[in-house]
């Protein structure tokens, strides 16, 4: 027997909530893949502005910021920043993913929007997106601590950013019981859309309280004050991480509205990575030229530096999340442009307070998240919501509630400037105390690699003399030593000898024969430093 | 899954020294190509042309004869996946190979050995998934069901079965272990590179077994996938934490030098994900902590096992995927929550944590039966065709040639030439 039409519409309805349903989960699974994959970005990016005896120590920091991260987040994180029931403050469910329903429930059709609910819970798809938002606020922290920061101090501060410092900071902005979400009775909220304060303020904090307490690489700043650059070992590595992060920014704004399947969506990804690409590409250009007219201003020689332009770039980038949703391509520009120069300016400020940034993370993230989440509110196009019809922001005739939103901003920011802060300053200052922040003076001079990992990263150009036991257990057979880098007055002398198999004997075939050294070091660079 | 084997490309080339690089990159950008053509061919019909008897399928030879069941997506789908299952050989067996065994055994591989497995446990009448009829002589196996979502045993069984032949086959490279026994360290050549790799391949992982789900427009699909990618995620950040931590205590209790390993990292990563495959859609995350937990002590067991026996992997590519593979496949129909149907009730009975249903018992058994198949099956070809070109003196290169580095002589093309760096 044939369906009935309402029979029909009834199956119609339901299969269209089931396609909305799949839709939107596979958008955040797909979006959340790239912001994934910046984690690998931001490795690379490290990676080449270290020395090369610190490559695999960052690389390794790096890929356990993904791992203890996750677990991280599973466990504490997740449910601080989205457990409901939750206070204002913090949630409180879903530890360890108790309490969540796993199984599909009934599908139950909304008339209104034709979206299904009682569906199953997506709480996989929503934890996953949420995880490499975290993910990426504790990598921030890495950058600023790079070649100095001792192992373990790194665990546990990655551990408790993706655990607890960011998640808290996330509920007050995201979670429908959030603070700074419902307005404490002001009927505001803070507009950060894709997490400029979340993410970046709170990590860009972190980062600046680390770095301070670390204190700065050995050799770095002389006692009259002077900077000695540590250039990084490898520009194309860089270049590849920054256009790695580039791909991924364009996820982490576009993906941040969660949903693709109600009528606007598509306008609002599109309108967010249109924003931040034209941000990033502003910022980049207007970073460069601030850096070569203030170097050939104080005398350094003029350069059109890459560094620049790819970090002034990320701070446009990280600038356009906090409105890339709502505002105007021109104004992605307008605010681009200035976080590129404001990078710069912050750069040098944090150069002159004597504190050690290898990545300039600092800059790009704290001062690109300040100018993102001020700005966001100012050029916001629909802006504050009143009864649900958008007033507009105040360049569109929004008015005091708009000029509101822009305060109830400025709060957010400090509230989450300082949550991170304060925690931070407890956590460094902690594993200050203990001595466990670190890494011994002794594995700074020659490197983090070989004392703490056993591997270098370009084995056949270098090999450490590790120490004199290992010495001493070598057998005899001239050691070639050829000392790179011994000369410079400021900087740690590098002890380096050139390329030797481990054993300091040439390997034997199988056969017991003694091969030539020289076949085993054909013509490539790497056998040749 | 595709840009998974630019991942393993990078993973290999950053683990073998600077000679050998263009080498094993060539081999990798080879087994793409020889991969699509051989499934194009033979493959996809062996795996899942319709109709097929229980051992083998055999329709859609070169894509000919199709009907509704074939689709190109699919075709698709598949062909990256049997991609990967030969990718892995080349990682036990890299730095000494000659290169027409590569081309060989990819044949080989994607055209007939990986097939007929994908076959017995994925195609709608393969033996291992349809379970033997309740008028089976042997034991009463009505309704068992390899469970095996990804490709825990498919996928990273047989690579991981065929790479160990390999490297047996082959032998150590020169100068890895010497005369009196102990190991000599032969390190890649720049770890950054692996690094890169590894960080391609947890992303690419996400999309494996994310995408195995074939669908994403029936009801409950979106979270099966979420689910999926999520528990890859934990299953590989516990798999490498582990393997990090017991590789760093296990040498300070025995007093030697004791690092904290990028590489070992990135490969017990790799085992945690790997064993994820074969359950990931169907598990508590908690379970995959679990599992993933197993799957990096697994991988360090493989991993000293290997050395022990005299066994040369450069990449640890048995360990990972052999170890992973095999925890995945054993784990699974514990900790899966709906497992088989009852052919009496059909009902869900749910993994042996939920009841201990006599039916999970058996589906243990069942899975333990395929992995033994899949391994076996795997050997005895290998065996064969490694055995024969090591017989007729094609297996290996010559001493000189691998001492020499095989970017030169094998292809001309030095993967980091002094000249283009300096005008020395």
């Amino acid at each position: 027997a044939s369906m009935s039409q309402q029979d029909e519409i009834e199956l119609l309805k339901r299969q269209m909530a089931i396609m909305k349903e799949n839709q939107n989960q596979f958008f955040m699974l797909i979006n959340g893949m790239f912001v994934f994959f910046m984690q690998c970005g931001f490795a690379f990016l490290e990676a080449g502005s270290v020395r090369s005896v610190n490559t695999v120590n960052i690389l390794m920091k790096n890929i356990l910021d993904v791992f203890v991260g996750s677990l991280s987040f599973f466990a504490f994180g997740y449910p601080f920043a989205y457990g409901r029931p939750g206070n204002s403050f913090i949630g409180h469910n879903n530890f360890f993913g108790a309490n969540v329903d796993y199984f599909e429930k009934t599908i139950t059709v909304d008339n209104s929007t034709l979206a299904g609910y009682e569906t199953s819970s997506s709480y996989f798809a929503n934890w996953f997106f949420q995880y490499v938002f975290a993910a990426t606020a504790a990598t921030i922290v890495s950058g600023a601590v790079a070649e100095r920061a001792d192992f373990a101090c790194y665990v546990i501060y990655s551990f408790t950013i993706t655990g607890f410092i960011y998640p808290v900071s996330a509920h007050w902005v995201w979670s429908p019981d959030g603070w700074l979400y419902t307005g404490a009775g002001t009927g505001l909220r803070m507009q950060d859309f894709a997490g400029s304060c979340v993410v970046h303020v709170c990590g860009g904090v972190a980062a600046l309280v680390g770095a301070k307490i670390l204190g700065p690489r050995l050799g770095r700043f002389s006692e009259d004050g002077k900077l000695n650059a540590i250039p990084g070992h490898s520009v194309p590595l860089v270049s590849l991480g920054a256009f790695i992060l580039f791909l991924g920014f364009l996820c982490f704004n576009g993906g941040s509205i969660q949903r693709i399947s109600e009528d606007g969506d598509g306008l609002i990804a599109s309108l967010s990575i249109t924003n931040t690409i034209i941000s990033g590409s502003g910022a980049g250009l207007s970073a460069m030229l601030a850096n070569r007219v203030y170097n050939t201003v104080k005398g350094n020689g003029k350069f059109w530096s890459l560094l620049m332009a790819i970090n002034g770039a990320l701070a446009g980038m990280v600038a356009s999340c906090a409105g890339c949703n709502d505002i105007a391509p021109w104004a992605a520009l307008t605010i681009g442009s200035v976080a590129g120069v404001m990078f710069v300016v912050a750069r040098n400020v944090v150069l002159w307070a004597e504190i050690d940034d290898p990545l300039d993370a600092i800059s790009v993230h704290l001062i690109g998240g300040t100018i993102g989440t001020i700005s966001a509110p100012i050029f916001a196009i629909r802006g504050q919501m009143v009864g649900g019809k958008p007033e507009g922001g105040p360049l569109y005739g929004g008015g005091i509630i708009a000029w509101k939103g822009v305060g109830w901003n400025l709060v957010g920011l400090l509230s989450i400037a300082l949550w991170s802060g304060i925690c931070c300053i407890t956590l460094f200052s902690t594993l200050n105390m203990v001595g466990l922040i670190r890494i011994p003076k002794s594995v700074e001079e020659v490197g983090i690699d070989i004392k703490k990992h056993g591997e270098l990263a370009y084995p056949e150009a270098f090999v450490r003399v590790i120490s004199d036991e290992k010495k001493k257990k070598t057998e005899d057979g001239a050691l070639k030593q050829r000392n790179l880098g011994a000369d410079s007055k400021s900087l740690p002398i590098i002890k380096t000898s050139a390329w030797e198999c481990d054993t300091n004997t040439p390997p034997t075939s199988s056969n017991g024969m003694t091969i030539d050294p020289a076949l085993l070091s054909p013509n490539s660079v790497y056998s040749n430093l | 899954v595709s840009v998974m084997q630019t991942g393993f490309a990078f993973l290999e080339a950053g683990s073998v020294r600077s000679k050998n690089t263009t080498n094993i990159i060539m081999k990798n950008v080879l087994d793409l190509f020889i991969g699509a053509i051989m499934y194009f061919a033979i493959g996809y019909s062996f795996a899942y042309g319709k109709p097929g008897n229980a051992f083998i399928g055999h329709n859609y030879f070169f894509a000919t004869n199709m009907d509704e069941n074939f689709t190109y997506a699919g075709w698709f789908f598949q062909y990256v996946f049997a991609a990967t299952a030969s990718t892995i050989v080349s990682g036990a067996m890299a730095e000494r190979t000659e290169f027409t065994t590569y081309m060989v055994y990819f044949t080989f591989l994607t055209g007939f050995v990986y097939p007929v497995v994908a076959h017995w446990c994925w195609s709608e009448v393969g033996w291992l998934k349809v379970g033997m009829g309740e008028n089976s002589y042997v034991i009463r196996t009505h309704g068992l069901s390899y469970i095996d979502y990804a490709g825990s045993g498919v996928v990273h069984l047989t690579g991981g079965s065929a790479a160990l032949v390999g490297a047996i086959a082959l032998g150590p490279r020169i100068g890895r272990f010497k005369p009196d026994g102990t190991v000599n360290d032969l390190p890649g050549h720049t770890v950054t590179v692996a690094a890169l790799g590894g960080f391609i391949l947890f992303v690419g992982f996400m999309a494996f077994n994310g995408g195995s789900q074939l669908s994403i427009s029936n009801p409950g699909d979106g979270n099966v996938v979420a689910l999926s990618v999520m528990n890859t995620v934990l299953g590989g950040a516990s798999g490498a934490i582990v393997a990090m931590l017991v590789y760093k205590t296990t040498d300070a209790i025995r007093g030697e030098d004791h690092y904290w390993s990028l590489l070992i990292t990135i490969n017990g990563g790799l085992a945690g994900m790997v064993s994820m495959c074969a359950g990931c859609n169907d598990m508590l995350p908690w379970a995959a902590v679990v599992i993933g937990t197993i799957a990096g002590l697994a991988f360090m067991g493989w991993h000293h096992l290997m050395l022990f026996c005299k066994i040369d992997d450069p990449l640890d590519a048995v360990a990972v995927h052999l170890g992973g593979g095999l925890a995945g496949v054993l784990l699974a129909p514990i900790f899966v929550m709906k497992g088989l149907t009852s052919p009496e009730t059909q009902q869900h009975v749910g993994g042996i944590i939920y009841g201990g249903n006599y039916l999970a018992f058996q589906s243990f058994g069942w899975n333990l039966l395929g992995a033994v198949a899949i391994i076996g099956w795997t050997v005895a070809i290998s065996t064969l065709l490694f055995g024969s070109m090591k017989l007729l003196g094609v297996l290996r290169v010559s001493e000189a040639d691998e001492l020499r580095g095989l970017d030169e002589i094998k292809h001309g093309e030095p993967a980091y030439p002094i000249k283009s760096y300096s005008d020395q």
